[in-house]
């Protein structure tokens, strides 16, 4: 047909030709954002790993399970994570999988956005404090294959001896190395740190294992409880092993220091491993655990985030076929070798380093302790007001009793 | 012959005009005039009149961001962001950093821009070098200053004081050293750009001004006092709207310098507002203070919108 034949548009059809588009734009897009479509098989997921942690593991399962693909979409953790999980979920667009961890569990749990998974066959794979963390009412709605520890990371070249197990061998030896001229210990005081809050492992401990539901549930406040382990972590300002200074550092000042033999005892958590020997591959050092204060030395930690199966998966049973896949051996393995964390699956036993001494057996065995992944609820708010409480201690701005008066007053709040 | 003398003019007499229907009115104002705004008028209800008028549902709600079955709880939310510390905090902190990052970089733009208006050798290349701050992602600067202000001995900037003898300063472990560090990032980044802006309003004076004023026998202060900065009243007027917003909204340079810390110190308005919506589920609480945010920053636009118009016309 030449142009000159063309039907002509008349101003109506052109307004028509626009309103259709204009509305189908946005449909279509929203269309295209929800993904997996009519496809049995397709099975969306939100990772909380970045592509190139998790896209060499979804590429594995679509070649172990040639039937299934998996549309991923990737947000950084945690407020960016926990904001696009928030938005699909109330526009009923959420993948089939997602991420569950401590700043949201409660809310998908009390809310109903999570499938239970305590009759999937590999639930009983997963390591005991796995399945806790992400259990309410009898229901299992997490599968957790990791966690980590934290505790302290010593320089055996300049520690050669024994390292103590107690709080105040650990406050004599840091002043003989500063004696010495060694700088004996530094701690990134961002907010709670390692030490502390494996002290606050130990007074949960004290407790029973139960202070925070005591805590809870009114027998108990964070004053008396956390009042003891602030007091004892205080006593490494008193003892002019650390100064106020501690606050305004940060992990990525600390590791060159420790990396070029400048520093005797630092902290971190096991997942810092590869950062230091990536830095110095000859350094002989060593994981320990946070010396006891009260009792036996003891570990930070926590589980890590599991994977959830959404309540209103568009395709459950091929998100099941994911999930079984990620929580046993074939996946955990995997991702382990990929990634270098401490799996805690009970089929598969993970080769690592041999720096982390101690700490394998403490992370499977559920022997650490995290504030914000064991607290009953409101676990972001009373996170963020314990290190905001934990700096100003470290300034010297409130007393050790302050840290717990500010969380009961926090807590008290909030509810 | 006599002179015709024309009829005296009468006015014509009155007729009513027919009456237009809505779209005839339209179409003789020049529909064109309207559609042409259009796009601008649904992104603007889109995405600012339509999300303000659900924070203002949301912040008489206890909506968590999650459960579409929300609680009305009247002005509770608005009870509760003023019994809590931090917010009070970051509202004190917000107030700071922007007068001081507004004052300071008023204070410093202007005299560059007069300096980068002179006629040098490198003058282009210097225009740039004061420029480039404001190209780089305020998340790096706050990275990169991060290590510049760090504690240790090994900080830049504490490695200089140590080569005349100082001790190392805790920057950003220091309440109020903390404060000010953020102000000097926030200055240092930001005083480039906004000279660049004084220096294009500098540019549109005309020359013969200034030869009419140095004919009259004026001084260079004088020049500058009573001729160049009146004639800058309007780019101080953007400038400063500008860094005012800027200011009241900031959050990556505080939270990536500092995290906010320590303890609450260099926390922001903007920061507690995320963190109690997104990540603490507050969605309630934190929609609340979007509102009283929005209305103080409106407030505070206005009032620098009025007093700018004041010095424009006592200047002009």
């Amino acid at each position: 047909m030449s142009p000159s034949n063309a039907p002509r548009l008349t101003r109506r059809a052109v307004g028509r030709i626009a309103a259709a588009a204009a509305v189908a734009a946005p449909a279509a897009g929203t269309l295209a954002a929800c993904g997996g479509g009519s496809d049995p098989n397709a099975i969306t997921f939100l990772s909380w790993d970045n592509a190139e942690v998790m896209g060499p593991v979804i590429a594995q399962f679509e070649k172990e399970n040639p039937d299934y693909r998996v549309e991923a979409q990737y947000a950084p953790p945690v407020a960016g994570y926990i904001q696009k999980l928030q938005t699909q979920l109330g526009s009923n667009s959420a993948p089939d999988v997602f991420i569950i961890t401590a700043e949201n569990k409660h809310q998908l749990m009390d809310g109903g956005f999570v499938q239970d998974l305590s009759d999937e066959s590999w639930a009983a794979n997963l390591n005991d404090t796995a399945v806790a963390t992400y259990t309410q009412d009898g229901k299992l709605y997490g599968s957790a294959i990791s966690a980590w520890a934290g505790g302290m990371v010593v320089n055996l070249d300049l520690v050669p001896g024994e390292f103590p197990t107690d709080w105040e061998g650990f406050i004599d030896l840091c002043k003989q190395l500063k004696a010495d001229g060694t700088v004996p210990y530094m701690e990134a005081v961002g907010g709670m740190t390692d030490t502390f809050c494996a002290f606050l492992g130990m007074q949960n401990l004290a407790y029973g294992g139960t202070m925070d539901q005591q805590i809870w549930d009114g027998d108990l406040t964070f004053e008396e409880a956390w009042t003891p382990a602030a007091q004892a972590w205080y006593r490494l300002f008193e003892e002019g092993i650390l100064d106020s200074s501690a606050a305004g550092l940060t992990g990525d000042l600390v590791l060159p220091e420790f990396q070029q033999g400048r520093l005797a005892v630092m902290t971190t958590g096991s997942w810092g491993i590869s950062g230091i020997t990536g830095g110095a591959p000859d350094l002989n050092f060593e994981f320990k655990a946070v010396p006891g204060f009260e009792g036996q030395p003891y570990w930070s930690g926590a589980v890590s985030p599991g994977l959830a199966l959404n309540a209103k998966a568009k395709h459950p049973d091929a998100a099941k076929v994911f999930l079984k896949w990620m929580s046993t051996e074939p996946g955990v393995s995997f991702y382990q070798e990929a990634n270098q964390f401490i799996s805690t699956t009970k089929d598969y036993e993970p080769e690592l380093p041999e720096q982390l001494g101690d700490l394998v057996a403490a992370v499977q065995n559920g022997e650490y302790y995290l504030p914000a992944t064991s607290w009953i609820d409101n676990n972001d708010a009373l996170s963020t007001e314990a290190n905001a409480l934990v700096q100003q201690l470290a300034t010297g701005e409130i007393e050790p009793a302050d840290v717990g008066k500010g969380l009961d007053a926090k807590l008290a709040s909030l509810q | 012959m006599g002179t015709v003398l024309a009829p005296p003019r009468s006015k014509p007499p009155l007729q009513r005009a027919p009456r237009l229907t809505r779209l005839q009115r339209l179409r003789r104002r020049g529909i064109e005039s309207y559609l042409f705004t259009l796009p601008v008028v649904i992104v603007f209800v889109v995405l600012f009149a339509i999300p303000l008028a659900q924070s203002f549902y949301y912040s008489l709600t206890d909506f968590n961001g999650y459960s579409t079955d929300a609680d009305f709880v009247g002005l509770a939310n608005y009870t509760t962001i003023w019994q809590d510390s931090s917010m009070l905090s970051a509202l004190g902190f917000t107030l700071v950093f922007t007068v001081g990052t507004t004052a300071a970089i008023t204070a410093l733009a202007i005299p560059l821009a007069l300096v980068l208006n002179r006629k040098f050798f490198g003058r282009n290349l210097v225009r740039s070098v004061f420029f480039f701050p404001s190209v780089v992602s305020v998340a790096i600067l706050g990275l990169v200053w991060g290590f510049i202000f760090a504690p240790l001995g090994t900080g830049v900037i504490n490695s200089i004081i140590g080569w005349f003898g100082a001790e190392p300063i805790a920057w950003l472990a220091e309440p109020t050293l903390a404060k000010l560090s953020v102000i000097i990032v926030a200055v240092w980044g930001g005083t480039g750009w906004h000279a660049v802006l004084y220096l294009a309003y500098l540019q549109a004076i005309p020359s013969e001004f200034y030869e009419a004023a140095g004919i009259d026998g004026a001084t260079r202060w004088q020049q500058f006092r009573y001729l160049t900065l009146p004639l800058l009243i309007p780019a101080m007027t953007v400038s400063q709207l500008l860094l005012l917003t800027g200011g009241l909204k900031v959050y990556d340079l505080p939270y990536t310098l500092t995290g906010g810390g320590p303890g609450f110190a260099t926390r922001t308005l903007t920061q507690s507002i995320i963190e109690n919506g997104i990540a603490q589920g507050e969605v309630g609480k934190a929609s609340a203070l979007s509102v009283v945010f929005f209305v103080a920053v409106g407030l505070i636009i206005v009032a620098q919108l009025a007093l700018a118009r004041r010095l424009e016309s006592r200047f002009s």
